[in-house]
């Protein structure tokens, strides 16, 4: 009964407190997006690191949302897909043919063409061709079997004829960017001046196939280079997603290690204060003993030579946090023992042990709740800083890790400062409701205003 | 009881606290290690028995060559102290930490090139005392100002700053602020150099050496300054408003004292040796917590260090740095512990 009345009082409290009420909304929402990622997107976390699951996403694409800004410039990606024909068919082989027509009305072209093809059994060739709206046109075949995909890169050594054809030379680093640019560039000297055709363009895409084979999907894609909420990065896959999906392991792993710390160090603190003499002095020095490790090398150090789970990160997380709750919980302890109440328990002759359940602990509650809401974020934190280090629990999508390859992939030097930016913002965003929720429990616990 | 032999307790408590630390990181890391040590000594005998065969064009004796091989294998086995047994590597290692005896890295130099890993450490340890101390103190600062005003002006704009900037403190990496400000700073608009100490190659003379070394220590200052000012003002606020709550400031107010006379002369005085805790402790634990802001400037101090030699699985230095650091921690913690005992009459006397 009586923690039920202490559970209202809390909610009571943080209702009351406007600080309170907003950290709580946000946590409910932050918990129904966590409950979508996980059921909505759980076969993508498994796919994060598969290059070739987002080989048709647009990479390093700034936020969709900056193309209000200039539409001519920045844009999404365009999807074209049209009705394979068989042209030839024989015991010997297929020809089919795909034609593809388009617009192309933008300042810049493309940033990649990427010819999707999905056939029943693998493709013998592929041979493209390239009309532009003025009637010129490219022929384009790949050196050798193609895949599914087919990119710009694959086609380079068409294209690279061409570009010499035209202009004399080769540029000596080709760029899917600089391939796009031959493809939309008015024929001549002037191919990669930076000048595109806009009008109809029509692409005939000519297939041989072993007999029997059928076309399963085929897709064009003319790749922009904005995408998404909160764009992509170099493998092409979205920021978006990949902060919808390290919501679930951030708040799982701050709330577990929170919890874990606050209830060892508040038991530990309780009854090394409430006990006193020699046990209070040999659970002090235990406590003196981890809380004098350097925490952070620490932490890396047993991370990288234990490579832990999820949940072991949390023990270990835990392990060395647990002391400042226990410091504090004590010094409450000590002054909870001075009070009448106890001396009247005492005198009474009720066992100690019942003393502590009936007296100390409902006290220590409310400290507890305060710190362990105030302790999620630190956790968090400490969480993404080890994935930032290359730390990540396997087959986990963090924060910190999308930072850690955005960081070795030189995001600063080149100017995604979307990718550095956002999943930043949500370790802050994730982290303030909890700082709230936190203040205004202590605020309304131990006084102040 | 007196002061002194309180003091002497004081100092075996934390010479065992320092031991029983070592020993637990010496304990969790021990096996791993282990692992890497050997695989490292596979490797190099193959590779000298392969250099012995390439020696000598094809006529050796094999079992010569495998005598030497496993001799020389055993030589690297009791030079990296395989062949001993757990306790007395353990009992060795402590006692070569608690002396200072580092012994020598496996695998990393000091840039004079010495492979000893005091002389590592303490290449490296400069760097950060200078970044690291140095952006405390301007913390502690500024801190201390935003504080007091805080305090001072309740209610009024600095009062409703303060936890705002503390919320900041407690929800913000350091590390990706400074990545953040890297990219807009140093890439975007190109005013702070990105990373490292000092420009490539160092400006020589030392005022031009000094004041390179501060341009590059601007960035990851600004971001250390901005991730803790919150905190520490946070502290200092809640430290002067309970100090106020105290009689002997209600007499001050009673007597007619100014507002600014009762903070400077009553309140701070009191509050002094609480807020030198504080910057004891906060520049002691800033070494360690600095691991991934120097990683991200580049800037080659112990947490540059430790990262490397975890990297590189080098014991003796992750060893010797933590020993360092929990050291420095100790220290602090003792120095505070020394001014509160001389402080604190009870303590003094002996009770």
């Amino acid at each position: 009964m009586a923690a039920e009345t202490g559970i209202k009082l809390y909610l009571n409290t943080i209702l009351k407190n406007k600080s309170g009420l907003i950290g709580l909304l946000m946590i409910i929402i932050f918990v129904a997006l966590s409950i979508y990622a996980v059921t909505a997107y759980s076969n993508v976390n498994n796919e994060w690191k598969n290059g070739m699951y987002w080989e048709s996403y647009p990479k390093n694409a700034m936020p969709y949302w900056m193309s209000y800004f200039n539409p001519q410039k920045i844009f999404g990606t365009e999807t074209l897909t049209t009705k394979p024909s068989l042209l030839y068919s024989s015991s010997n082989y297929y020809i089919y043919q795909l034609n593809y027509n388009f617009t192309w009305s933008k300042d810049i072209p493309p940033t990649d063409v990427i010819f999707y093809i999905k056939s029943s059994t693998p493709m013998e060739s592929i041979q493209i061709l390239w009309i532009k709206p003025d009637g010129t046109n490219i022929t384009l075949s790949t050196t050798s079997q193609p895949s599914s995909y087919t990119d710009l890169i694959s086609l380079s050594s068409s294209i690279k004829s061409y570009m010499s054809e035209q202009i004399g030379y080769v540029p000596p680093t080709v760029t899917p960017q600089l391939l796009s640019q031959s493809l939309f560039g008015y024929e001549g000297k002037g191919l990669l001046n930076g000048t595109i055709e806009k009008g109809l363009y029509k692409v005939q895409v000519t297939i041989v196939t072993s007999p029997n084979t059928k076309i399963l999907i085929n897709k064009l894609y003319l790749e922009g280079n904005a995408y998404g909420l909160f764009g992509t990065d170099i493998y092409g896959r979205p920021i978006d997603l990949g902060i919808l999906l390290g919501l679930p392991n951030a708040l799982e792993i701050g709330l577990l290690t929170s919890i874990i710390s606050v209830i060892g160090g508040v038991i530990i603190g309780g009854i090394s204060g409430f006990l006193g003499g020699k046990t209070d002095s040999a659970m002090n020095w235990v406590t003196l003993v981890i809380l004098v490790l350097p925490a952070l090398p620490f932490l890396v150090v047993l991370s990288y030579v234990m490579r832990p789970n999820l949940f072991l990160e949390a023990l270990l997380i835990a392990f060395l946090s647990w002391p400042f709750y226990a410091i504090i919980a004590r010094s409450a302890a000590q002054s909870i023992k001075n009070m009448t109440f106890v001396e009247a328990d005492k005198v009474l002759g009720i066992p100690s042990y019942r003393t502590f359940f009936t007296h100390f602990m409902p006290r220590l509650t409310p400290f507890a709740i305060a710190y362990t809401a105030l302790g999620v974020p630190g956790a968090i934190i400490l969480v993404e800083t080890l994935s930032f280090l290359g730390l990540t629990p396997a087959g986990l999508v963090t924060w910190g890790s999308i930072l850690d390859s955005a960081e070795s992939n030189f995001a600063a030097v080149n100017g995604w400062w979307w990718w550095i930016l956002f999943p930043g913002l949500m370790i802050i965003l994730v982290s303030i409701p909890f700082v709230m929720i936190g203040f205004s429990i202590e605020k309304a616990v131990f006084g102040g205003k | 009881m007196g002061y002194k032999s309180y003091l002497a307790k004081e100092i075996i408590i934390y010479i065992t606290v320092l031991i029983a630390a070592m020993s637990l990181l010496y304990v969790l890391t021990y096996p791993i290690i282990q692992k890497v040590l050997i695989a490292t000594v596979e490797t190099e005998a193959a590779a000298y028995k392969q250099a012995i065969i390439k020696r000598s064009a094809g006529n050796i004796n094999l079992t010569n060559l495998n005598i030497k091989v496993q001799l020389y294998q055993k030589q690297l086995m009791s030079s990296y102290g395989l062949n001993q047994p757990f306790y007395l590597k353990y009992l060795v290692q402590m006692k070569n930490l608690l002396t200072f005896n580092f012994g020598n890295a496996y695998f990393l130099t000091s840039p004079t090139g010495s492979t000893k890993v005091y002389a590592i450490i303490a290449a490296y340890l400069p760097y950060t005392i200078i970044l690291f101390t140095t952006g405390t103190l301007i913390v502690i600062l500024f801190g201390t100002l935003i504080g007091l005003l805080s305090a001072r002006y309740a209610g009024s704009i600095w009062d409703k700053i303060v936890p705002t900037i503390a919320v900041i403190h407690s929800s913000l990496p350091t590390w990706w602020l400074g990545f953040l400000l890297i990219a807009a700073l140093a890439y975007g608009i190109r005013i702070f150099p990105p990373g490292g100490i000092t420009s490539i190659p160092p400006p020589k003379g030392f005022l031009a050496y000094s004041i390179n070394m501060m341009y590059h220590m601007a960035l990851p200052l600004l971001a250390f300054f901005i991730v803790n000012v919150g905190g520490f003002a946070y502290v200092i606020r809640s430290l002067v408003i309970s100090i106020t709550k105290e009689d002997f400031v209600m007499t001050a107010k009673a007597r007619g004292l100014s507002d600014s006379r009762i903070l400077y002369r009553h309140i701070l005085r009191t509050a002094s040796p609480s807020i030198s805790t504080q910057v004891a402790l906060a520049i002691a634990g800033s070494f360690a917590g600095g691991l991934t802001t120097e990683i991200v400037f580049n800037w080659h101090g112990v947490g540059w260090l430790t990262y490397v030699a975890i990297l590189m699985n080098d014991l003796p230095v992750i060893l010797g740095i933590n020993f360092v650091l929990t050291v420095i921690l100790l220290l602090a913690l003792f120095i505070n512990e020394i001014i509160k005992g001389y402080l604190d009459p009870r303590i003094k006397a002996g009770e």
